[in-house]
């Protein structure tokens, strides 16, 4: 077991955001983690970073508990996550944003370059390498964020909606991106709003709806699930 | 942060990577400036642009380079300035040993001021260092029996000494000024280069980010600030036994911490360059100013600040130097090409 | 000596002979009494905070030009400045409506370092301003009331002060009836809720915010009149207020009305106290000394911050 996520719980207010959520991440997989808009799934990655502190239960990686570390302790044990919104150092060059991810690991500046001219290769921005980070693409961008991620050596890396707001050939393109990491050992937890690419590219999925898991297995079993299909699908649907 | 916030590493590499040359050149015209026997007052100028300039580059490792707005580097100035000046008026002590209590002093401030406010999100810690400001300016004033409040101390001169850091002309005031700048340039261009320089500059950018690749946010920033806060000690240290006269109102004043500021804004924050050229253009400005509408309390000086940081915050915040960068390359590549 | 603490005329604290309690009760009621004008100086910071995210560095010298205009106003009318805060709140609301829309309106969406940058220089350029226009001399407005008082047995309550302190308290109340009761002001709390809503709504916030810049203004220059007739006007006047309403903002919660009123009366008691009990010099360091254990204790203020009401 790599990450355990043990009866989290997060209240705003009078509102659940999660409730009593549990799943396991297994070394070298997958997990697609989905859901409708406002199910839930953003707030599950704060809380496994500890950006918001849980209302209940743990989150354990390798039995080494997460709950009450700061954010960037729980990054330096080996779990990293890009934002939904993704926020890039906009003034300083695409190459100096991975190079400040690969400082987690090194405190040597040409160590830290090396490191980072090669994450950059494996996400297609080495062309982008000398620019602002301002000056990219919203798909760059959302590149630049996995790449400087990718460069702190995560054991666990979450990908909060990477592929949101990309065009059918850019959505693979990511998909390539995450089966070389994937081929290279690397676990992920991909969080994404669209169903099919998550479907595509998980060994396993976790279905949340109202901050509560409603479904968990192999994506063709989840896309057969009932509930699923009703709160996911259907409120789809409804959106479309 | 956004267009309007400073990049580090990418004006950085422009300007003074490839020309090591040009620097150096500078400097040797420095160094050799006192021997074509300039008058006294263009020396001091000279020097109060290097005592500037350094204050400047302090100012900057944090504030610059971290974006975390300090409004109490007066108060720093003054925490190094005040057990220097105490300790050789009172007791003899060499500026040498009292500049380094001065230091302490100083870093144990930066530490009150950011300790509890580098935790917290927010405009607090510019409004923690306005206050530390407040609280140092008050307490000078308040401790008159060791300090004379607001009659200040007036340093004695007790004949050229070195290690006094007393002399009878102005050269060696200046070539100290100058090794104390070179001090405050270097200490810039090492935190740029270091993964200090890029966890600040990841600060900067944007703080959740920064933590979520692993950075401590508090710890970089108090890092940053015992550094900056011991370079502005060792200033105030050494300019009191260089001006022989301080007090509350010109140490320890808002006015002098938005001085400081201004400097780094002007020419440039989060570049290493930045607050040489803008205590350059500042202090003669400065002197203009008061020659112009004389140094009393008019304020003329102060208008001229107030117009100066409105004017570059909303038209060139990335500062001056900005402007130079692209004619520097050119320069640089002219130069190689004849080369 | 040259201090920050506004210079008073008529002493702030009375010798008060006789029973050990009476010096601390004289020091309770003139905190409260200064607390209500910090209360309005903190509210109109409060409105500027909690609508447009900006910390307004130049606040206090507002404040500073609310008592010039009061004391040009009295000058040449002679008419009391209580009558006279009707013309320099309109005119002050101009005013820092049009510094919002020139000025400010260009950093709403930078970082705080910039804003403060900002209001930094205005700050400094209005005090300096004044300075070279007016002098560096204080000035009086006097008033038949100066120096009549109202005295609970060994207590006594100037009663200038207690006509600004319960001045100061109906404005703050007139705001919040305005920001809870009408249209206008629920519009202001929408934009300072969400601007993204607020423009789906139908709500220009950039009006909204000139509106708030221009009611923040108009209530500190409101607590400078109000204090003329027992400070002097003088052109660094405005820096105590101003520097004690960040502390009493903070204190509040950060853009909380309420918590700025509560904030602003433990301050005005704590500055007393501190002036009566420790040293008269020290009254400030209380103050920041305050200030800096909220910020390590309970950074979200006493009331716990984000909302404008």
């Amino acid at each position: 077991m790599l990450l355990s996520v043990e009866g989290v719980t997060k209240r705003f207010g009078g509102l659940t955001a999660v409730n009593n959520v549990s799943f396991q991440i297994q070394p070298g997989e997958i997990l697609g983690l989905i859901g409708p808009n406002g199910a839930g799934k953003s707030t599950l990655v704060n809380l496994i970073t500890n950006y918001y502190r849980a209302d209940g239960g743990r989150v354990l990686l390798e039995d080494h508990d997460l709950v009450g570390l700061k954010p960037n302790r729980v990054a330096a044990l080996g779990v990293v996550r890009t934002f939904q919104s993704s926020k890039p150092f906009l003034d300083i060059p695409t190459l100096d944003n991975v190079m400040i991810g690969a400082f987690l690991r090194t405190d040597n500046p040409a160590k830290a370059r090396a490191i980072a001219e090669e994450t950059l290769e494996l996400v297609h921005l080495t062309p982008f390498a000398r620019v602002p980070a301002r000056s990219l693409t919203v798909q760059n961008r959302k590149r630049l964020e996995m790449a400087r991620a990718l460069a702190t050596r995560p054991k666990l890396l979450m990908l909060d909606e990477v592929m949101a707001g990309l065009n059918p050939r850019e959505i693979d393109d990511a998909l390539d991106t995450l089966r070389q990491l994937r081929a290279k050992g690397l676990t992920m937890l991909v969080i994404e709003h669209v169903m099919r690419a998550t479907m595509n590219i998980s060994d396993r999925i976790v279905v949340l709806d109202h901050g509560e898991k409603i479904a968990e297995g192999a994506p063709a079993a989840v896309s057969a699930d009932q509930k699923v299909i009703e709160a996911y699908l259907g409120r789809g649907y409804r959106h479309a | 942060m956004d267009a309007k916030s400073l990049p580090a590493a990418g004006r950085k590499a422009a300007i003074r990577t490839p020309g090591n040359v040009l620097p150096l050149l500078l400097l040797a015209v420095l160094l050799a400036f006192p021997l074509a026997d300039p008058d006294d007052y263009l020396l001091r100028l000279a020097t109060n642009i290097f005592y500037f300039g350094a204050l400047g580059c302090a100012w900057n490792l944090i504030g610059g380079f971290g974006g975390q707005l300090s409004l109490a580097h007066a108060s720093l100035f003054a925490l190094g300035a005040y057990p220097t000046g105490l300790l050789l008026i009172n007791l003899g002590v060499t500026p040498l040993l009292g500049g380094l209590v001065g230091i302490g002093a100083a870093v144990l401030g930066a530490l009150a001021i950011g300790y509890p406010t580098f935790r917290l999100r927010g405009p607090y810690f510019a409004l923690g260092t306005l206050a530390f400001n407040e609280i140092t300016r008050i307490l000078l004033l308040y401790f008159r029996d060791y300090t004379r409040g607001p009659l200040g101390l007036i340093v004695p001169f007790k004949g050229n000494n070195p290690l006094n850091l007393q002399f009878s002309t102005a050269e060696p005031y200046y070539y100290l000024g100058l090794a104390i700048l070179l001090l405050g340039v270097y200490a810039g261009y090492r935190v740029s280069k270091s993964r200090m320089g890029y966890y600040l500059a990841a600060i900067r950018g944007d703080q959740d980010a920064a933590e979520s690749i692993g950075i401590d946010l508090t710890t970089t920033k108090l890092k940053a600030l015992v550094l900056s806060a011991a370079l502005t000690g060792l200033v105030g240290a050494f300019y009191t036994v260089y001006i022989a006269y301080i007090d509350p109102e010109s140490v320890a004043s808002i006015d002098l911490s938005i001085k400081i500021v201004l400097i780094a804004i002007i020419g440039g924050t989060g570049t290493v360059w930045g607050p040489v050229l803008g205590a350059t253009i500042l202090i003669p400005l400065t002197e203009v100013s008061n020659a112009m509408f004389g140094s009393g309390k008019a304020g003329a000086s102060l208008i001229l600040y107030a117009v100066l940081l409105i004017v570059i915050v909303l038209f060139s915040p990335r500062g001056l130097i900005l402007w130079l960068e692209r004619p520097y390359r050119v320069l640089l590549a002219r130069i190689a090409g004849k080369g | 000596m040259k201090t920050l603490s506004p210079q008073s005329r008529n002493s702030r604290r009375q010798v008060t002979q006789g029973m050990d309690l009476t010096p601390f009760a004289q020091a309770v009621v003139n905190g409260l009494l200064m607390g209500g004008l910090y209360a309005l100086v903190a509210v109109g910071l409060t409105i500027i905070f909690g609508t447009m995210n900006v910390v307004n560095f130049a606040h206090g010298e507002f404040v500073m030009l609310g008592m010039f205009a009061t004391y040009w106003l009295h000058s040449f009318t002679g008419l009391d400045p209580l009558v006279l805060i009707f013309a320099v709140m309109p005119l002050m609301f101009i005013f820092g409506a049009l510094v919002q829309r020139s000025l400010i309106q260009r950093v709403v969406s930078d970082p705080h370092e910039t804003q403060i940058l900002l209001t930094l220089g205005i700050s400094v350029l209005l005090m300096n301003g004044a300075l070279l226009l007016w002098g560096p001399e204080p000035r009086a407005v006097p008033t038949p009331y100066a120096f009549a008082a109202l005295s609970f047995g060994a207590v006594r309550i100037p009663l200038p002060r207690l006509i600004a302190f319960l001045v100061a308290l109906l404005l703050a109340a007139l705001l919040w009836a305005f920001l809870t009761r009408t249209d206008l002001g629920r519009a202001l709390r929408a934009t300072s809720e969400n601007p993204d809503w607020a423009v789906l709504m139908g709500i220009d916030p950039v009006k909204m915010y000139v509106l708030a810049f221009g009611i923040g203004i108009a209530l500190a220059a409101a607590a400078g009149t109000l204090m003329t007739p027992f400070f002097n006007t003088f052109p660094r006047a405005g820096v105590f207020f101003g520097m004690i309403a960040f502390v009493v903002v903070v204190l509040g919660g950060m853009g909380n009305i309420l918590g700025a009123v509560l904030g602003a009366l433990v301050i005005g008691v704590t500055e007393s106290l501190t002036g009566q009990f420790v040293a008269l010099d020290l009254s400030m360091f209380g103050v920041f000394v305050l200030f800096l254990l909220v910020l390590i204790f309970k950074p979200t203020g006493i009331i716990g911050g984000g909302r404008l009401y």
